[in-house]
């Protein structure tokens, strides 16, 4: 099973708190999942090419016009703090 | 009599010649709602379905789908209505735009009566991970009705709308059609727009239609279909009339049967119902082999590394600033972010972005993810192997029918094992209809019918087949 320094490490990079009482069942769940995951590990594929997407699409190019999409008032609707045209964030720079 | 349980053609013909009104169905889908309890939706839109079905009164009928309503999926995202994915982090989020299916789908004149309930973010296989509780199977309350487009089935089974729309990303159009007894198609990669629609894997996202019918099914596809601008992921590819096969001599069809989709891990009953059709369309002429397709053991692993690691990145931009959820407890930027989505997001939402942020960072995305992308170009390589010799695949849609409410809620594998058989057509991107074909004790079963890339109109032409000669006997 991964130790509680594992979890917290991967709460921590998906931003994440984790409560000591929650611990445990977050050890056993994702030890679940990345055992199941090291499956694939083991396929032996000798092919070097990737798929990322299943689209076929290359370079879709687009006009260059100017088209209104969003505006500042619809934009800045769904925030929870708002000053004028910004939304309030808490203090980022020393 | 109740005109929304007529077939759509009917209706269509009585809204024509004025026998009825679109607030006659509209009155219908509501009255039903009240009196079936299933939690099908999240938010009703009553009081505007009302006003756009008394507009549409002066309006003549000009398709097939005027004034028809609709409910659609609460990932979908709906101008000035509530789309929450069913999570706590957006449960007060109203969009500012119309994704582009609804647009296409309000250009009919279709009448939207709600936004169905879900498993968050589409992340489930029972709507039993919604923040706003579980949603009941019609033909057994005690029964999920499968997920992740949990309300959009339920309410269709349960005669409230004639169709909705869901969304799959690993089988969640399919699966719930499958435990609910109705159609549902998954989409080719690309041929409908995910504008609008909120992002879970966006490699294997597809927005697709759940129906009673199958021709039914094919006229709600033609309405999604198509390129946009707004999505360049979807193709150029020209839409076809996706009905036009319907009725069609099926006898020339060469058909294949992956022997993983009919192998132990499957339930035996489930097994036999396949194997009736099978032997029917034998009967009929059609070419019936089976087949090997490699990789298809990996699926589950493989979704695992892929749909995780996108997802995580899709809800990143769950940070409590923008829109959504914001908590008050905080000191600085960092525990913004983490208190909000602590609190916002469910558990098989933390598990999986927590699994796709750790498998992406670092020398994990050479190791799990490089590796990922290269057997989903194998699987891929030898699904299009088969689909050269062959016109469609077909096996079970799930490994059972549905299950009992509750069920092991603390695995966190379960989820991704009822998706055994329909992951591995999103990750090749191909279209995939399930279509009721018997039961077993009473429960619908689903058959999976996977057809080529944009031969959306083959796979119909099955369905259809299959449909008219299964009517009458289970």
């Amino acid at each position: 099973m991964i130790s509680e320094e594992k979890v917290k490490h991967i709460a921590d990079l998906a931003k994440l708190n984790v409560s000591d009482s929650e611990m445990g069942k977050y050890q056993q769940q994702l030890t679940d999942i990345l055992t199941e995951i090291d499956k694939i590990l083991k396929v032996d594929i000798t092919n070097d090419e990737i798929m990322i997407s299943p689209s076929d699409n290359r370079n879709m190019y687009s006009e260059d016009v100017i088209e209104s999409h969003i505006s500042k008032a619809d934009a800045l609707k769904n925030a929870k703090r708002v000053k004028g045209d910004y939304i309030v964030v808490p203090k980022v720079i020393e | 009599m109740r005109y929304l349980d007529l077939d759509i053609k009917t209706i269509n013909e009585k809204l024509k010649n004025k026998e009825i009104k679109p607030i006659d169905l509209v009155n219908e889908a509501f009255d039903r709602i009240e009196k079936t309890n299933l939690n099908c939706f999240i938010t009703l839109n009553k009081e505007e379905a009302i006003k756009k079905a008394k507009e549409l009164e002066g309006k003549e009928v000009d398709n097939i789908l005027f004034g028809l309503p609709i409910a659609i999926k609460d990932n979908i995202l709906t101008k000035d209505l509530r789309t929450t994915a069913a999570s706590h982090i957006l449960d007060d989020f109203i969009p500012i735009y119309d994704a582009t299916v609804i647009t296409k789908i309000k250009e009919k004149n279709m009448i939207i009566i709600g936004k169905t309930n879900m498993d968050e973010f589409a992340m489930g296989s029972t709507g039993e991970t919604s923040y706003f509780g579980n949603t009941l199977n019609p033909i057994d309350n005690s029964l999920v009705p499968g997920g992740s487009s949990s309300g959009s089935a339920a309410c269709v089974a349960a005669g409230i709308t004639p169709l909705s729309l869901g969304t799959d990303t690993g089988g969640s159009i399919r699966q719930p059609s499958s435990f609910c007894g109705l159609v549902g198609l998954k989409p080719t990669y690309g041929r409908v727009s995910r504008y609008g629609v909120i992002a879970f894997a966006s490699s294997l996202d597809q927005v697709g239609p759940i129906t009673r019918s199958v021709y039914e099914n094919a006229l709600l596809l033609n309405v999604i279909s198509g390129h946009d601008k707004n999505d360049l992921t979807s193709s150029l590819k020209e839409v076809k009339d996706y009905t036009s096969l319907i009725g069609k001599d099926i006898t020339n069809l060469k058909i294949a049967v992956p022997n993983y989709y009919m192998s132990e891990v499957i339930d035996k009953t489930v097994r036999e119902k396949i194997i009736n059709v099978i032997n029917l369309l034998k009967e009929k002429g059609c070419t019936v082999d089976y087949v090997d397709i490699n990789y298809l053991e990996y699926a589950i692993p493989l979704y695992q590394v892929i749909a995780l690691g996108e997802a995580s990145s899709n809800l990143a931009r769950y940070d409590g600033i923008r829109y959504g959820l914001k908590v008050d407890n905080f000191k600085n930027i960092d525990e913004l972010y983490k208190n909000t989505r602590t609190i916002g997001f469910g558990n098989e939402v933390k598990r999986r972005i927590m699994i796709g942020s750790y498998i992406l960072s670092g020398e994990n995305a050479n190791v799990y993810y490089y590796k990922a992308l290269k057997l989903r170009k194998e699987m891929t390589d030898s699904f299009k192997k088969v689909l050269n010799k062959y016109d469609l695949i077909i096996g079970p849609t799930n490994t059972d029918v549905a299950y009992k409410l509750g069920t092991k809620q603390d695995d966190a594998l379960k989820s991704f094992y009822d998706d055994l058989l329909t992951i591995p057509v999103n990750m090749a991107g191909l279209p995939a209809l399930s279509l009721p074909v018997g039961y077993k004790n009473n429960l619908p079963v689903g058959m999976h019918i996977i057809g080529n890339y944009f031969e959306e109109d083959k796979i119909y032409q099955l369905a259809s087949f299959i449909e008219n000669t299964l009517k009458g006997g289970k």
